[in-house]
């Protein structure tokens, strides 16, 4: 190894981030060299000097503040729920309304299925009708 | 950490506050394979970085070019804003944080999250986002740059680190 190999690897010596064998070569060349040496020492009391910079407390009632600019998101948060509900509710009864008239539809289109005169139900005022559904399974609608 | 990053009380806590504002709104987004301090680090340092670069923009100078047409118009950064010398505005008068504040933003946060955080280089590159190679590359030439920072303004106290 070089000097400018080592100066260039001696930051993540220091920090005992290289491999075994490069950690090996290193140690090696700066053992040999005064200069690398140096720059090594330099390294190594700047990382403990900034290691050593005190800490800062946060100030007292930050934690408070916080909590408080939360709860001020809330109101704001629950409105955004309720509109994705709201929208959410409206596409499924949509949806649902869709099935029911294509249902519906394909009930009075087929041939099975057309309405006769006389043929309501007196209770729900509707046609009574056995739709064919041409033997597949009938499309019910979503949530029912 | 806040405090390393900003060098000022009042920037420390907006950014302490924001951080955890964020973390709180965008709960839904976090990954459980990163540990949480890392979430909160990340949130933290993209949030710093990203102010650092507003400011530096809006110190943007503009030069007339006299070009063939003579009307066009460079915006070139302000050599001095490029490192993030909010120096003068800091509270904190220690050396090491005089030299934090005179490196680029990136370097001075995989410098704090390496030296005052402890973090190893693939934690750090986690929370930046970014290969282990770069964060190497970052810390390397971040301590330089502070030492460079340390040899020019207090030659005689950090003779040692200066070296």
């Amino acid at each position: 190894m070089n000097c400018r190999n080592s100066l260039n690897s001696l930051s993540a010596y220091v920090d005992r981030e290289l491999s075994g064998e490069q950690m090996l070569a290193l140690r090696s060349h700066i053992e040999r060299c005064p200069e690398c040496n140096a720059k090594y020492e330099s390294l190594k009391t700047l990382k403990t000097e900034l290691a050593a910079l005190p800490m800062h407390e946060p100030p007292q009632g930050l934690d408070l503040e916080v909590i408080r600019m939360v709860r001020r998101l809330q109101p704001a948060k629950s409105r955004t729920r309720m509109s994705w509900a709201l929208l959410a509710a409206t596409s499924v009864a949509a949806a649902a309304l869709a099935v029911l008239t294509f249902n519906a539809f394909f009930a009075l289109t087929s041939e099975s299925g057309v309405v006769e005169a006389g043929e309501f139900d007196a209770e729900t005022d509707s046609a009574v009708v056995e739709p064919n559904f041409g033997g597949h399974a009938p499309i019910l609608p979503v949530g029912r | 950490m806040a405090m390393r990053l900003t060098s000022n009380p009042t920037e420390a806590e907006d950014l302490m506050q924001e951080t955890y504002l964020r973390a709180y709104r965008f709960f839904h987004r976090y990954d459980e394979n990163l540990p949480f301090t890392s979430w909160l680090y990340r949130i933290m340092t993209n949030l710093h970085i990203d102010a650092v670069r507003k400011r530096t923009r809006l110190r943007t100078v503009s030069i007339e070019q006299g070009g063939a047409e003579g009307n066009q118009t460079w915006e070139l950064p302000d050599e001095k804003a490029a490192a993030d010398t909010e120096v003068l505005r800091t509270t904190l008068e220690e050396p090491l944080q005089l030299g934090l504040m005179s490196m680029t933003s990136e370097f001075r946060t995989a410098v704090v999250l390496a030296d005052v955080e402890g973090l190893s280089y693939e934690e750090i590159a986690e929370v930046m986002q970014t290969s282990v190679g770069t964060v190497r590359s970052r810390i390397h030439r971040g301590r330089r740059q502070l030492r460079e920072y340390l040899e020019r303004s207090h030659p005689g106290r950090y003779e040692v680190c200066a070296k």
